[in-house]
């Protein structure tokens, strides 16, 4: 069974488009704009989602665990200062958030409806084998494999970042990156991404 | 979605992914997630919320600083003036014939002032108690019969 890593969501960000960055926006923010709030709250929304997603796998928590996390992040203000990239500040709150999320709803027995959408899901429908044999490697891998990948090649996070959002060591997120390489350069199913 | 190089010149070697895997990330299955209108508004209504209070002005209160310390360096500096001159007016005073201060102009400071004599001579206006610019026998004499007319009087 492979998990979709990767989310579609409604209402795209071009539609809140702001010129102004994270810093400037912060700022604004600060001095009590709500408009910027919005404005950033567009920008990563779907960031958010989607990380929230992978780590809960199901729909609405990951929408409860996005809302969590931007109240979270707006208690912060006034006097909120942002030291890294925003992605970097919210990283640790989603992932928590989503294990709590996670451990409340394994209370919960999957039931049949459930299993049978699961199975289902868009990613035993991949036209392209190839990029289907990836998503289910990349089920296989162990979380923190897995998590350094997508965020370097799907949230576009530099190493530094990764570390710093995963209050993990640079060392450790480097070898984990190597290993997770390697582990996709050795299967069966992904060594063709590594052959010229 | 970010497919553009994401093997940035300072990843050490062996970190580097191959573009084909690159751009496979980049289509991977996605999950549709709707997000519900309500979902937004009620974050942002509760950062409208949270932000129109913190906005609100509030009594520039740093600014008096400045003010409270010239005041209070005001105040401290009339209560050392005060203590300074209130402690002179506190002292004792003594009439310029009573050497021995101890409140009274009697034969004992006459006694005070030959003694001294005898040590040697002795100057300063406190001793030229008759002010005519030499403290000697006549002094004593002054105050003996300062002290004498003082006695005759009697307490009041």
């Amino acid at each position: 069974m492979a998990q979709s890593f990767l989310v579609d969501t409604s209402e795209p960000a071009k539609d809140h488009f702001d010129a102004r960055n994270d810093l400037e926006l912060i700022a604004a923010i600060n001095n009590g704009d709500a408009a910027a709030f919005e404005a950033l709250y567009f920008r990563h929304r779907d960031w958010v989602v989607g990380l929230a997603h992978r780590f809960t796998g199901d729909s609405d928590s990951a929408l409860d665990v996005m809302q969590e996390t931007f109240l979270y992040f707006l208690r912060k203000f006034p006097g909120f200062r942002l030291t890294a990239s925003l992605k970097t500040f919210l990283y640790p709150a989603v992932r928590n958030l989503s294990i709590a999320a996670r451990n409340k709803a394994s209370r919960y027995q999957a039931t049949a409806t459930e299993l049978e959408r699961i199975e289902h899901t868009p990613a035993s429908e991949a036209v392209e084998t190839g990029i289907g044999d990836l998503a289910v490697v990349l089920a296989g891998l162990s979380e923190d494999h897995r998590e350094v990948l997508l965020l370097r090649f799907v949230d576009g996070l530099s190493l530094a970042e990764i570390a710093q959002a995963a209050e993990t060591p640079l060392g450790t997120v480097k070898s984990r990156l190597h290993n997770a390489l390697e582990l996709l350069r050795r299967d069966e199913r992904t060594k063709e991404f590594f052959e010229r | 979605m970010q497919t553009a190089n994401h093997n940035d010149g300072h990843d050490d070697e062996g970190l580097q992914a191959p573009q084909k895997l690159v751009a496979a990330f980049s289509q991977l299955p996605r999950e549709r997630i709707f997000i519900p209108r309500t979902v937004d508004e009620a974050v942002l209504r509760e950062a409208r919320r949270k932000l129109a209070k913190s906005e609100s002005p509030k009594f520039p209160w740093r600014r008096l600083i400045p003010h409270f310390a010239m005041a209070a360096a005001l105040v401290a500096l009339l209560a050392y003036g005060f203590i300074r001159n209130g402690s002179r007016s506190l002292a004792p005073v003594f009439a310029r014939e009573d050497l021995n201060h101890d409140g009274r102009v009697d034969i004992l400071d006459a006694f005070a002032l030959a003694r001294q004599l005898k040590a040697g001579p002795v100057s300063g206006p406190g001793r030229d108690i008759n002010g005519d610019g030499v403290g000697d026998e006549r002094d004593v004499e002054t105050i003996a019969a300062q002290a004498v007319r003082l006695e005759k009087r009697g307490p009041s």
